[in-house]
């Protein structure tokens, strides 16, 4: 009756292969979340709001609730970003003219050499739809009003005339802007149209010597700190980031604007770097900086000599600052120095 | 496990929040058992392997959903596998995309004992299937966890999702029946493993006072068997609790 009994346990064939299959096959994987009304609340809210703001697509600070944030359930960074994505799909299709200015309400604080918190300042900027018109920044490192104008042989007469009275940058004067300006766009269009036709937009605009996951994440975070774009194209972007590898997700997080967030960044070479969303509307908050020496994933080695990011000093423990930025409001002015609604 | 082994709760929370290493060690540590649970379900391997992946596969599926309750991620594998053995066929249409880029198992070709070992072991594994097929479903579930998996009553509660006290109820039920079924007494080797869990069985289910099982408390075991012990584990069990 021996045979009775199962017989011996035997190992896997392929465990390996099939654990890296597994893993790979996971990236992808819709969740089966146990109620969808988390979700949908997340979405009304999204929409709601979206629609209640015209033209106001960022909340204003303390829209993060009560200060009690709400009990925020462990979520993959991709189920993170899937809801970015639809949060960012439900904004306003705003569509600017070339003539119009990006209103942009913003906190941030850099750490100082040396150690302390550092200095958190405030910044109101108005950047030309087109580039064409003279974009203005006030407040800010400087605590001034600033002209931004590239490439203008009246700016750089302007200053110019300004260093030879020895008062520096130029006096902003808004009856005067300058004139013949050539800067970036604010507005980013001609991206691509599904999600892996933006990851590899992601992956082909990032430059520098960094692990190609790494540069990246650094691109999608750079291009969401000096660029505005449709939310059709924010929320591939988003859904893009969700193919990053070594993505993880930090919950309870308080930004700059002290909102309840939810973040997801990468950790490499002794720095994390981390997108924030709120928590309950998913929406682009902002990004930070800080120290964390563990890597989120094996990334591939870099050569020696690559131009990687600096490594963070071990002196500092994990979880110092090392920069953080706010968006607290995004608008469409027709003027410079307008506040939108 | 040495004090900086991550527990499954561990692995488990850094795995929900993208930790695709953790992913990784929890495969590692449970695929193993996973795997021949579902071979002593199937009596096939290569079956076996599909169900495995597919467990792990629904289980990150619903992982908005796993909180494994007892520190392991064990007893939630088990009833993943469970469900998924007893849904076999919806299971593997919901990932069959997937499972159709698993890799295929593909023993050397050279290693002709381990291919032998093998089919020797699906002939063998088929014949007690048999055996215990005999059994309700869910007699037959409990008690394979029971006395195949070595699970206690509280990670077969927690794999099921039922209630300590039907895994007990359900234990006595299976052992009764397959005496019951089959024609001369139950094969020597099942009937002895049956018997020492049901009398660990008992032990936990000797009535309180109160007319309710005990419940698994810890020591309970090293005391000397009451005289209810020997009785048979139906007689001494509180009703079903489910």
């Amino acid at each position: 009756m021996n045979d009775m009994l199962p017989p011996p346990r035997r190992d896997l064939v392929e465990h390996d292969a099939i654990r890296n299959q597994l893993i790979r096959e996971t990236r992808q994987m819709p969740t089966r979340t146990k109620s969808p009304r988390l979700l949908l609340a997340g979405l009304a809210v999204t929409v709601g709001a979206g629609a209640a703001a015209a033209a106001i697509i960022v909340p204003s600070a303390g829209s993060g609730g009560n200060g009690q944030g709400p009990a925020i359930r462990p979520v993959a960074a991709t189920e993170v970003l899937d809801r970015a994505s639809k949060a960012a799909g439900g904004l306003p299709d705003i569509k600017p003219r070339p003539d119009q200015y990006l209103y942009m309400s913003s906190r941030s604080r850099q750490q100082t050499e040396g150690g302390g918190t550092g200095r958190m300042t405030s910044r109101l900027d108005w950047r030309s739809i087109d580039g064409r018109h003279a974009s203005l920044m006030s407040g800010g490192d400087m605590g001034r009003d600033m002209w931004m104008c590239a490439d203008s042989r009246d700016f750089e007469e302007m200053e110019a005339k300004s260093k030879a009275t020895g008062a520096g940058a130029p006096k902003v004067n808004l009856a005067r802007p300058p004139k013949g300006c050539h800067d970036t766009p604010i507005m980013l269009t001609g991206l691509p149209t599904t999600t892996q036709g933006m990851r590899s937009w992601l992956y082909k605009n990032s430059h520098g010597g960094n692990p190609a996951d790494v540069q990246a994440f650094i691109t999608l975070s750079d291009t969401l700190l000096t660029r505005y774009m449709r939310p059709s194209s924010l929320a591939l972007m988003f859904k893009a980031a969700a193919t990053i590898h070594g993505v993880t997700v930090t919950r309870n997080v308080t930004d700059l604007a002290g909102r309840q967030g939810i973040a997801v960044g990468q950790t490499f070479n002794g720095r994390r770097l981390e997108l924030i969303f709120d928590t309950k509307s998913y929406r682009y908050l902002g990004y930070r900086q800080f120290v964390s020496q563990k890597d989120s994933y094996p990334f591939p080695k870099t050569s020696p000599n690559a131009a990687i990011t600096p490594h963070v000093s071990k002196e500092y423990p994990d979880g110092t600052p090392l920069f953080s930025y706010a968006l607290i409001k995004v608008g469409i002015t027709d003027k410079l120095k307008q506040t939108p609604r | 496990m040495n004090p900086h082994t991550p527990t499954d709760d561990e692995l488990w929370n850094r795995a929900r929040d993208g930790d695709e290493q953790a992913f990784g060690e929890l495969f590692d540590r449970h695929a193993h058992t996973v795997y021949n649970y579902c071979f002593r379900r199937t009596a096939s391997w290569s079956e076996a392997q599909d169900v495995t992946s597919v467990v792990f596969l629904e289980t990150w599926r619903q992982r908005a959903r796993v909180q494994p309750q007892s520190g392991s991620l064990l007893p939630w594998l088990y009833g993943v596998a469970t469900n998924v053995l007893h849904n076999q066929r919806r299971s593997m249409r919901r990932h069959r995309d997937a499972l159709s880029r698993m890799p295929k198992p593909v023993l050397p070709p050279d290693d002709a004992d381990e291919v032998t070992a093998r089919l020797d072991a699906e002939q063998r594994m088929r014949r007690v299937l048999d055996a215990m097929g005999k059994l309700p479903r869910r007699d037959r579930e409990v008690l394979i966890l029971s006395v195949w998996e070595e699970l206690d009553h509280h990670q077969i509660a927690e794999a099921l999702g039922i209630a300590p006290g039907t895994v007990r109820s359900r234990l006595s039920r299976a052992r009764a029946r397959l005496r019951d079924l089959t024609a001369e007494p139950p094969p020597a080797d099942i009937a002895a493993a049956v018997q020492a869990h049901h009398d660990a069985a008992t032990e936990l289910a000797t009535p309180s006072p109160t007319g309710r099982a005990a419940g698994a408390t810890s020591g309970r075991g090293a005391k000397a068997p009451s005289p209810h012990v020997r009785r048979p584990v139906n007689v001494c069990l509180p009703e079903e609790s489910r």
